[in-house]
């Protein structure tokens, strides 16, 4: 996979919020080609923020992600997309809406998103 | 009174009411009547590009419902902000990409062709700082810290918006609605709710070490203006406070601390008396 101008430098990895933690992050694949941690990220772009080359370190992770195991929560959340449109189960909105004092809102068709996500779900690039 | 539509985003449509309750009172006082966005979908986030260079459509969707209206959009969380605000870009630099997601959009007989305008609710807010002044008439009185939402103003060549390594927008909000706010070590680090999908228990951990510097700093309480900042400040809070007893905080949206400087009745923007 294409790491595009990276040159290992580091930086990025010194401001990862994850990394800093003690866990494996996308800095490690892009700073000494580790492969593990492409899924923990907690999406702060302190990295891109800090990336002297102006990698782009979000196509880079999407990429990269799409070619490894997905963790259960993030699978999970993406077949309810692909089902319902959205990404937390919302079967009793407007009854919780309506305790709330919220107006009814009328949900997406479930074909429109089949029409917009049509591929298998996990296509490689 | 200007008319915006209303994204609220799967987070704060499942189970975040009482953000989008005050969102609606608080930006009503200030000029901005919010409309609710039927049949809106997931923006698309970072979980649908994990898994499929197709995200753009799920984000182009949103934006040319939008478009179809004729109405500009306002976001509540930060990773809704970023992911459409950078599908909107894309569709406007890539003549072949944004031909290819028109084509898929007609089929459901929609089409995007760049004229709509995505802003967060801080963007909206400090762009009516004069009118959160004007209308905030009660004394708060509680000392609060700032979870600054990241994907509002990071990254800052995208969002432009604030200080990508010190954010003062939410401050400049804040202060405009008379409440102060206390300075943390931790005030300009991720929250790290997004790692809660993947690896909780150092998810609680990161949760532990801000909250533990705004109670520190004097802090009675933290506000937040993105549905995922919350899920882990406070809806995770019993998980984060079972090892850690002392760091029970009040966490309250932006407009929801903003609405009770405004004198708004607390049924009205969420709050239990
Ligand atoms: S992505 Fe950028 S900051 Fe990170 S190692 Fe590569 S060049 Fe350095
Ligand atoms: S966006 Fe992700 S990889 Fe980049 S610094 Fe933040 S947590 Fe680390």
């Amino acid at each position: 996979m294409d790491k595009g101008k990276c040159t290992g430098c580091g930086e990025c990895r010194q401001y990862c919020i994850v990394a800093r933690a003690g866990c494996a992050s996308i800095t490690a694949v892009l700073c000494d080609g580790s492969d593990a941690g492409a899924w923990n990220c907690t999406n702060c772009w302190k990295c891109v923020e800090a990336c002297p080359e102006d990698v782009d370190i979000f196509t880079f992770m999407m990429k990269k992600r799409r070619k490894l195991e997905p963790p259960a929560h993030y699978r999970q959340s993406y077949e309810n997309i692909r089902h319902t449109g959205y990404s937390m189960p919302i079967e009793d909105l407007n009854t919780i809406r309506e305790i709330w004092g919220l107006g009814e809102i009328r949900k997406v068709d479930p074909v429109k998103i089949r029409k917009l996500l049509s591929g298998t779900g996990r296509r490689r690039s | 009174m200007e008319r915006r539509l209303l994204y609220p985003g799967c987070l704060v449509l499942a189970c975040l009411q009482d953000y989008e309750l005050s969102a609606r009172s608080v930006l009503g006082k200030i000029g901005v009547e919010l409309e609710d966005m039927h049949e809106f979908a997931c923006c698309a986030s970072s979980i649908a590009p994990s898994f499929t260079n197709e995200w753009i459509n799920l984000a182009a969707y949103n934006l040319a419902l939008a478009e179809e209206k004729g109405m500009d959009i306002v976001t509540l969380c930060g990773s809704c902000t970023k992911t459409l605000k950078d599908a909107a870009r894309i569709l406007d630099e890539d003549a072949g990409q944004l031909g290819r997601v028109n084509r898929r959009l007609t089929e459901i007989g929609l089409s995007y062709s760049g004229r709509v305008k995505v802003s967060h609710i801080i963007e909206v807010m400090d762009e009516r700082l004069d009118e959160v002044v004007a209308a905030s008439i009660v004394e708060v009185g509680i000392r609060v810290a700032l979870q600054h939402p990241c994907n509002v103003y990071r990254p800052e060549e995208l969002m432009h918006f604030d200080d990508p390594w010190h954010p003062q927008k939410m401050r400049q909000v804040v202060q405009a609605a008379g409440i102060p706010v206390v300075d943390y070590d931790q005030e300009d680090e991720c929250c790290g709710s997004a790692l809660l999908m993947s690896e909780e228990e150092p998810a609680l951990n990161l949760a532990r070490k801000k909250l533990s510097s705004a109670i520190k700093a004097g802090a009675e309480g933290m506000v937040v203006s993105c549905g995922n900042c919350a899920m882990l400040l406070k809806n995770f809070q019993h998980k984060i406070c079972k090892s850690a007893p002392g760091l029970s905080l009040p966490v309250i949206f932006l407009p929801q601390i903003v609405g009770l400087a405004m004198g708004i009745p607390a049924a009205e923007i969420g709050m239990k008396v």
